[in-house]
């Protein structure tokens, strides 16, 4: 090894680096070995997972031992995965991997000290830091591109919590879901970083998006009390240290004006016949990532967007009249207070009280009349299932209505129901309803 | 230090001037978008900014509301009567058709302008002068805002009403304001990223980084009006095409570094703003020196503004959770007594809000005895849309005959129980603080914690 660093000596102005800086090296070198198995990007590689297991069991032990014995935490550790994150089993397993690469930097530095520089290894170290970072981002992205991440939009139960009853990272949360353009652009900014990581030509430019994504999430998550403050923190770590051999050449271009030189890579074999081949295997891992990712969030995305039901979401009633007289907001409990049409052939009813009501739901096609079963309920109030689990229908109760729709995200019913004549006018919530306008003027006096 | 930027030439060594040649298309280009650009600006935001401009503008402006009217009754056959001042939009029915306008204008003045001046081969000193201008809009706009969220003002927290209401109530453009005003921490952070870009353009040297920050930031707000619909969309858009444009002469250069890895070479010295060569550092210095008041000024205000805008806040701040509630002394479960509290709002000095079961909401007259620790109250007459009524004075009417008193207490943190006689009855409510204001930062997540 130290023989084929020699060979490397006359390529590039090769001098000596500076002692902080083979330090630094030595150390990142060491914590990101400890830490490259943990997270998932890992399980791509061929027995990926199994490997992770068996190192993870490794660290198991050893996290609840420094966890009791040493550090004499009060707080119950349990390994959910087995990563680093802000749980306390994360933060005792960062804990004993910083403790465990400045050991062996003391002792690599001891042993090591003639070295002038670790050329052909930052090569390999740069290697695995894009393969890891573009593996995160490209399924961060993707999760988002196929707005899976966030459930866009929002389940119609979460468009009825009260702001003030939301954490702030659910606020993060269905803020960005909210809207599922926003999160699809979020995405592809996160999309874009990882796939330029793919290829040494455009590592800079992808390091450089994926530095700028990490900090705005890290920020979120800092801002937001978001779980992943630490992993976050890691992957915005990888960017910078992909970026830090370039920041003269940037330094150069962006405020010196100066010759910005061309970068160029020492080999990473000391014979040049194979120096592409780990490119070509880090590229290809990496469309390999991009399918499974895409195969995981197609998924994900059947799982939580089912089919969605004509009329879908929550409208609030703001009209309801009994016999032809109108029932004003705030005066009847039993007034309809919001209509659900969440999945297909059901309807819920919140009422004024606060309380909810179900229905089984006929639609028309053409959505031009419903129908309106009650459910079977026992003493308790918990509907009555039949032997294939399907809720009983009550019998003899029915309501049937006409069904309208005056203008976007207005509609009307008009019927019967519960032996009167009814006659409601709903109208969308106002986060769900049509929301793109070019032209917004102040409402004229 | 020498100013480094100017169009960049193919070869490496920096070229004489006079043999400089644009493309007809590079050169059509200009004009249209140097004619655009100066109308835009002449009704922008930023030229109130240059000191004493104020009268004039104005004067402008108004030309232009007579104009647009016309246009819009005559030319465009719009049915409506459409408001001239934006009130917070900034994509009214008026601005569009300014836009319409500048639009045919710029481009009747690039055929005049193409015709009229076709043996001239480069735009190479007016390109400067637009520069000037670009980075005067954007570096101002970006400064300006920039503040406008490092000092919190821009989205304010979220008030106590707005707690109480469902996330599906509010319109997405609330949502996004009430989601930034949540966390002053993040909000400064976005306003440093905008604060970024217009301090860097304020200098020649560094543009080029300013423009790529400018660039960046820009493309998220615009993404953000877009998606939330905030009405500055058109506004956000040209800030995008001016940082754009800022970029444009260099993007051969990034290209070589970021995507080709050739050597670049230095950019060479800008072209001269007058012929005469003293005079040339002059206009930069009183830019940069604009945007340092800008910067100060944006400060100073910013932070008057916050003061006014954080009063003192009264005791117990915020939206509650009615957690229990008993009447003579039996406890009253949710969805079975319409007048059971579900919510209780402490916003507004001497007042207490109240939503029922029922949904309705309600605000009291509130005299808080810290020392006696109890709440004397008083019902406030509401007219049937739930206004107050005021008197000729202007003070809110209170109904004469209604009284209760509560006798408060706060047995842990952001609990608060109240007890007493209220419209006959004997009421004991336990109210909890929501949780959006109470969330601490968290680095270690427990595992039992939900």
């Amino acid at each position: 090894m130290i023989a084929a660093e020699a060979q490397a000596e006359d390529f590039g102005a090769a001098s000596r680096w500076h002692l902080a800086t083979r330090i630094a090296f030595r150390f990142l070198c060491l914590y990101f070995l400890l830490f490259f198995i943990t997270n998932q990007p890992v399980f791509v590689i061929p027995c990926g997972d199994r490997f992770n297991r068996f190192y993870c069991g490794l660290w198991y032990p050893v996290v609840l031992w420094v966890g009791r014995q040493v550090l004499h935490l009060s707080q119950k550790i349990s390994a959910e995965g087995c990563g680093i994150n802000n749980s306390a089993y994360g933060w005792v397993l960062f804990l004993c991997y910083v403790a465990l690469a400045v050991a062996g930097t003391v002792i690599w530095s001891v042993l090591d000290r003639r070295r002038a520089r670790y050329e052909r290894l930052h090569q390999w170290f740069r290697l695995l830091l894009r393969f890891w970072l573009a593996s995160a981002m490209i399924h961060y992205g993707l999760i988002k591109v196929i707005p899976t991440q966030m459930i866009a939009p929002p389940p119609l139960s979460v468009l009825m919590f009260r702001v003030g009853d939301l954490a702030p990272n659910y606020l993060l949360w269905w803020f960005i879901a909210a809207s599922p353009a926003y999160e699809i652009f979020t995405g592809l900014a996160e999309l874009v970083g990882g796939l330029l990581l793919l290829t040494p030509r455009t590592t800079l430019l992808g390091a450089m998006v994926c530095a700028a994504d990490m900090l705005t999430v890290f920020m979120l998550n800092m801002s937001y009390d978001v779980i992943v403050k630490l992993y976050s923190l890691h992957l915005l770590v990888m960017a910078v240290i992909l970026l830090a051999p370039n920041l003269r050449r940037l330094a150069n271009l962006f405020v010196f004006n100066r010759r910005v030189e061309r970068s160029k890579a020492p080999p990473l074999f000391a014979r040049p016949w194979p120096n592409r081949a780990p490119h070509i295997v880090l590229f290809v891992l990496g469309l390999y990532v991009i399918g499974l990712n895409v195969d995981y969030a197609k998924q994900r995305d059947r799982h939580v967007h089912p089919p969605r039901p004509p009329l879908y979401g929550v409208w609030s009633v703001e009209e309801f009249a009994v016999d032809g007289k109108e029932v004003p907001l705030f005066t009847d409990p039993n007034r309809w207070r919001w209509v659900f049409f969440s999945k297909p052939g059901s309807l819920s009813v919140e009422l004024m009280i606060g309380s909810m009501d179900a229905y089984a739901l006929d639609l028309e096609r053409g959505k031009k009349a419903m129908t309106l079963v009650k459910y079977l309920e026992d003493e308790k109030g918990t509907t009555v299932k039949d032997a294939q689990g399907k809720p009983r229908r009550l019998p003899n109760w029915r309501a049937d209505f006409v069904l309208a729709e005056p203008e976007a995200d207005a509609l009307t019913l008009e019927g019967r129901l519960e032996g009167h004549r009814t006659r409601m006018k709903l109208r969308k919530m106002a986060l769900i309803g049509r929301n793109f306008h070019w032209i917004i003027d102040p409402d004229t006096p | 230090m020498v100013p480094p930027q100017r169009p960049n030439p193919a070869a490496s060594e920096p070229q004489p001037r006079t043999a400089t040649c644009w493309s007809p298309a590079r050169r059509i280009a200009f004009r249209f978008l140097f004619s655009y650009f100066i109308l835009f600006f002449l009704t922008g935001q930023e030229i109130v900014l240059i000191p004493f401009s104020g009268t004039a503008v104005q004067r402008y402006t108004e030309l232009w509301y007579a104009a647009a009217v016309w246009i819009g009754k005559h030319l465009l056959h719009i049915g409506y009567e459409f408001p001239l001042s934006g009130d917070g939009s900034g994509d009214t029915t008026f601005q569009w058709i300014l836009l319409l306008c500048y639009l045919t204008l710029a481009g009747a003045a690039t055929v005049v302008w193409s015709v009229l001046d076709r043996r001239r081969l480069a735009y190479v000193r007016l390109q400067q002068w637009f520069r000037l201008l670009l980075r005067f809009s954007l570096g101002l706009a970006l400064i300006v805002y920039g503040i406008a969220k490092v000092i919190p003002n821009q989205m304010p927290p979220p008030r106590p009403w707005t707690l109480v209401q469902r996330l599906g109530e509010l319109p997405p453009m609330r949502l996004l304001w009430t989601f930034m005003g949540a966390s002053p921490a993040y909000q400064r952070f976005t306003g440093l990223a905008e604060l970024l870009g217009g301090v860097l353009l304020l200098v020649p040297r560094t543009i080029l980084l300013g423009a790529l920050v400018g660039v960046a930031d820009m493309t998220m707000v615009l993404m953000l009006n877009l998606c939330y619909d905030v009405p500055v969309k058109i506004m956000s858009f040209h800030y995008l095409v001016m940082g754009l444009l800022l970029l444009a002469p260099d993007l051969r250069r990034l290209a070589d570094v970021f995507l080709f890895n050739r050597t670049v070479e230095p950019a060479g010295p800008p072209p001269p703003l007058f012929r005469r060569q003293r005079l040339n550092r002059a206009p930069q210095i009183l830019f940069f020196l604009l945007g340092l008041w800008v910067i100060g000024e944006s400060f100073y205000y910013g932070h008057q503004r916050y003061k006014e805008r954080h009063p003192p806040r009264p005791p117990f701040y915020g939206a509650w959770t009615v957690e229990e509630f008993a009447v003579d002394g039996k406890a009253v479960p949710l969805f079975t007594d319409p007048d059971r509290w579900q919510c209780v709002v402490f916003q507004d000095p001497g007042k207490l809000g109240v939503e029922r079961m029922i949904g309705s909401r309600r605000a009291y007259a509130l005299d808080l005895d810290v020392q006696q620790r109890t709440m004397k109250l008083g019902k406030l007459q509401q007219d049937a849309e739930g206004r107050t009524v005021r008197d000729v004075q202007g003070n809110p009417r209170m109904d004469p005959d209604w009284h209760a008193e509560l006798a408060f207490d706060e047995p842990g943190a952001d609990v608060l129980t109240l007890d007493g006689q209220w419209e006959g009855r004997r009421i004991h409510a336990i109210l909890r603080r929501m949780l959006l204001t109470t969330s601490r930062f968290h680095w270690l997540i427990e595992d039992e914690e939900e």
